[in-house]
């Protein structure tokens, strides 16, 4: 009791909830832009806490890092956009929900979810004090090697109607996610000898091209957000805040499952959110279907995902092992302050894990408070003119892609994703699915090899272990028999040209990687063999399905929409080296702006000087990026000494 | 059981002396995520050890033609008392030139430096200031209360230490990567 009544003290002070607030604010708004992660926040805030007691640092990390998941669903719901990772299961039901003209209901419904999920996270993390240090150190490697295949066995939940696909998107993610130097071997897979592949395929970019570009280009198709007029009310939110009360019981066992799982290190945000989804769907009673504007599958993932953060700080407290990124920051917080985590957390820092409790959720009930004063406001830009959301958010996505390394890869990336996402989008091809398998694969790959190298074949006798193995039977005969023997479910039946080139670049792909897989050497060529495997076993009979096949005409969207934003996107890459970044945004805002609406020249000059004052804010104020030199930039003198 | 980072890293390097020179039933565990996943790994007693601290890249990377040092923190005494000595205390005087080759490391375990190439002024400019940081006094106390043990090297004597330690003997370099490889 007495040192949480110091918490209770620590945490009260001015100062301390002052920065507390301000990361609360910070976490907002990186949250809300898509591209910008919270990790960047935390480098561009942390020199400038020097000075402070660790107490209020804490906070100032804590605000950020809890509510960086609240407001991401801002433009994962309005536009389809996640905000972050974190927000890519809440676009499935979300972002339909707005299309229907019942943005603010969800919106409302996801920040109540968001806030008692991460109150749940908070009295968990609370509850779990005691054991903390024997609950980490009970888990061994294998049981993280369990977690991350049962994470991948919810392909299953997102795969849809036809399970096929959404294998075939889990093992196009697995290979993708490859890509790189082994982290064991240091041998490098699949990069064509280009250092720009060394680290991967960068997941922001990944994502901004497979969900952001996507939107954007059915924004265009559609020519407005929602489908039905569209009236932002108090009713609707306050709505969205009782469904979440209604499904009190779905958010405590999201929250659980969230908490929980973000205490295993590596058990990345997004297989979280995908676990809490698959709770969802297991009750079918009622409400649309999912994936179609269900508000459960809005709830789920928002209350798992903020209560992550409770089970996040479990490892890093107890032992000194990040749960996430951001606790990396907050490690390298106490460590300069001379607190080392383990057990003098119990002991002698007691009353600065109770803070700490305290600040996550504070920080969720002031990051939901201000998220729901500003939902009415905010849910107007669904009936925003598709004229001028599509260029202001095009810059933004455009630029958050390219901040990624400066270089002309970073947006040759993001339009190839933008093309794969439109094409998996227009056939029903699950991009979850796919998301899953781009997430997981890095880490069962690693868990597995070092589970092997610990354990050898005692692995396998590990009871989550054995339980995922069950699992795993289980579902593969789901999905291969349904509810009868129906072997014909492993097969694709291709419709259009769609599924037709879909099935054919996966098999050719596989085909390819299989063979570049011989030269790689050391074990490093094993997981590329049998994912790159898998996709030439399984994409195989659906290829030769698609050629008996009578070819339909006629199929897939109207292709101009698509053309339309290559084109911008072109016009805006061509600018961002030409004249430079600022030029860039304001001219090709404007432009943009009037060819897609020619009446709007005043709102086009508008958001030009928003979208540049934007820019300039968060990328050269605030993230301080060395942009390459333009074309046509005007060389400044270089100061010199004296 | 020794934990190790992957193939390119120092964790692995100096498992592999060890397994090398000292102990060939060591068994060194490649796939951990870096220090801290390491010393999880050790609460959990999944592995017996690590050999760390990570080794600066300056070197095996080649950045003596792309960077030029400005100077370096970290405290070679505290960091030499890693037992070391006493690990290899019975290995051969060939192969004790290549542990003190790989131990070098620590003595520029910080190293800050500035792109190959840049004007003498500028870099004077950066080790001028580096200098005049460290016998701030505002500064050193700040540092002093949270890393008891700090001290600097200046930037010239780090980038003759580098010059020399270049100059190894090509077959101290090659018996060091017969021994890690």
């Amino acid at each position: 009791m007495e040192a949480f009544a110091e918490a209770l003290a620590r945490a009260s002070d001015p100062l301390t909830l002052l920065l507390l607030l301000s990361g609360v604010l910070v976490g907002l708004l990186v949250g809300a832009l898509p591209g910008i992660g919270g990790v960047f926040a935390m480098v561009l805030l942390l020199p400038m806490t020097n000075g402070f007691d660790v107490y209020s640092v804490i906070g100032l990390l804590i605000g950020l890092t809890s509510v960086t998941t609240t407001s991401d669903t801002m433009p994962a719901v309005l536009i389809g956009v996640p905000g972050s990772a974190a927000a890519i299961a809440t676009v499935e039901d979300g972002h339909p929900l707005a299309r229907q003209g019942q943005g603010d209901r969800a919106l409302g419904a996801a920040y109540s979810a968001s806030m008692f999920g991460g109150l749940i996270g908070a009295i968990l993390l609370a509850l779990a004090i005691p054991i903390l240090r024997p609950l980490v150190l009970s888990l061994r490697t294998p049981d993280f090697l369990a977690v991350s295949v049962f994470g991948l066995l919810f392909v299953a939940v997102v795969a849809g109607k036809e399970p096929v696909k959404g294998v075939l998107a889990a093992l196009l993610g697995l290979l993708l996610s490859l890509v790189g130097v082994d982290p064991l071997q240091g041998v490098q897979r699949f990069t064509f000898g280009s250092s720009y592949l060394w680290d991967g395929l960068a997941f922001s970019i990944v994502f901004i091209g497979l969900y952001g570009l996507v939107e954007l280009s059915d924004l265009l198709r559609r020519r407005s957000v929602a489908d039905v007029q569209f009236t932002s009310s108090l009713p609707a939110v306050l709505r969205g805040m009782r469904d979440t009360v209604r499904e009190w019981r779905l958010v405590l066992s999201s929250s659980v499952v969230g908490t929980l799982l973000g205490a295993v290190p590596g058990i990345g945000v997004t297989t979280i959110d995908w676990v809490a989804y698959g709770i969802a769907q297991r009750d079918r009673r009622g409400g649309p279907e999912y994936g179609k504007g269900n508000i459960r599958g809005v709830i789920a993932p928002e209350s798992a995902n903020n209560a992550k953060e409770g089970g996040n700080l479990i490892p890093t407290l107890a032992i000194g092992l990040p749960g996430s990124i951001g606790m990396i920051f907050v490690l390298s917080v106490l460590s300069s302050h001379g607190i080392a985590p383990g057990p003098k957390m119990l002991t002698e820092h007691l009353p600065l894990v109770y803070t700490i409790v305290i600040f996550v959720a504070l920080a969720n009930v002031l990051g939901t408070g201000i998220c729901l004063l500003m939902t009415r406001q905010i849910a107007r830009l669904a009936a925003a003119p598709v004229a001028l959301l599509v260029p202001v958010a095009l810059t933004l996505i455009v630029l958050g892609a390219f901040t990624t390394h400066l270089r002309v890869e970073d947006l040759v990336l993001l339009v190839m994703f933008g093309g794969l996402g439109m094409l998996m989008k227009a056939n029903g091809w699950s991009r979850a699915a796919f998301a899953l398998g781009f997430m997981l694969g890095p880490n069962i790959e690693r868990y597995y090899f070092l589970s092997a190298q610990l354990n050898g074949w005692s692995l396998l006798s590990r009871p989550a272990v054995v339980v995922v193995l069950l699992i795993l039977v289980f579902v593969i005969i789901r999905l291969a028999y349904g509810k009868r023997l129906q072997l014909s479910r492993l097969v694709l039946r291709p419709e259009g040209w769609g599924d037709r080139v879909m099935v054919g670049g996966l098999f050719v792909l596989g085909a390819s990687a299989l063979w570049a897989s011989q030269s790689f050497s050391g074990g490093s060529d094993i997981f590329p063999r049998i994912v790159a495997g898998a996709l030439v076993v399984v994409s195989l009979p659906s290829l030769v399905a698609g050629l008996v096949a009578r070819p339909l005409v006629g199929q897939g969207d109207d292709p101009r929409p698509a053309l339309v934003l290559l084109g911008l996107i072109m016009l805006f890459a061509a600018l961002l080296f030409t004249v430079g970044h600022l030029v860039a945004v304001f001219s090709f805002v404007t432009v943009a702006t009037l060819m897609l609406d020619r009446s709007r020249w005043r709102g086009a000059l508008a958001c030009a000087v928003a979208a540049t004052g934007s820019a300039y804010l968060i990328f050269d104020i605030l993230q301080h990026v060395s942009w390459p030199l333009a074309l046509l930039h005007v060389s400044a003198p270089v100061p010199t000494n004296g | 059981m020794v934990g190790a980072v992957n193939k390119t890293s120092d964790f692995y390097r100096n498992g592999q002396l060890l397994k090398n020179l000292v102990n060939p039933s060591i068994q060194v565990i490649l796939g951990f995520k870096g220090e801290n996943e390491l010393m999880a790994a050790l609460d959990r007693g999944e592995i017996g050890m690590y050999c760390g601290p990570t080794r600066s890249t300056y070197i095996r990377e080649g950045r003596e033609s792309t960077q030029t040092v400005v100077g370096g923190v970290g405290n070679p005494e505290t960091l030499a008392a890693l037992g070391v000595d006493d690990v290899f205390a019975g290995v051969s005087p060939e192969d004790r030139s290549v542990i003190d080759f790989s131990q070098f490391q620590y003595s520029y375990f910080y190293a800050m430096a500035l792109p190959a190439g840049t004007a003498p002024d500028i870099v004077k400019i950066y080790r001028d200031a580096f200098s005049a940081l460290n016998q701030d006094p505002e500064f050193i106390a700040d540092i002093k209360a949270k890393v008891p043990d700090y001290k600097h090297t200046e930037g010239e004597a780090l980038q003759a230490a580098v010059a020399a330690e270049l100059d190894t003997d090509p077959a101290i370099l090659a018996r060091y990567a017969e021994l890690t490889k």
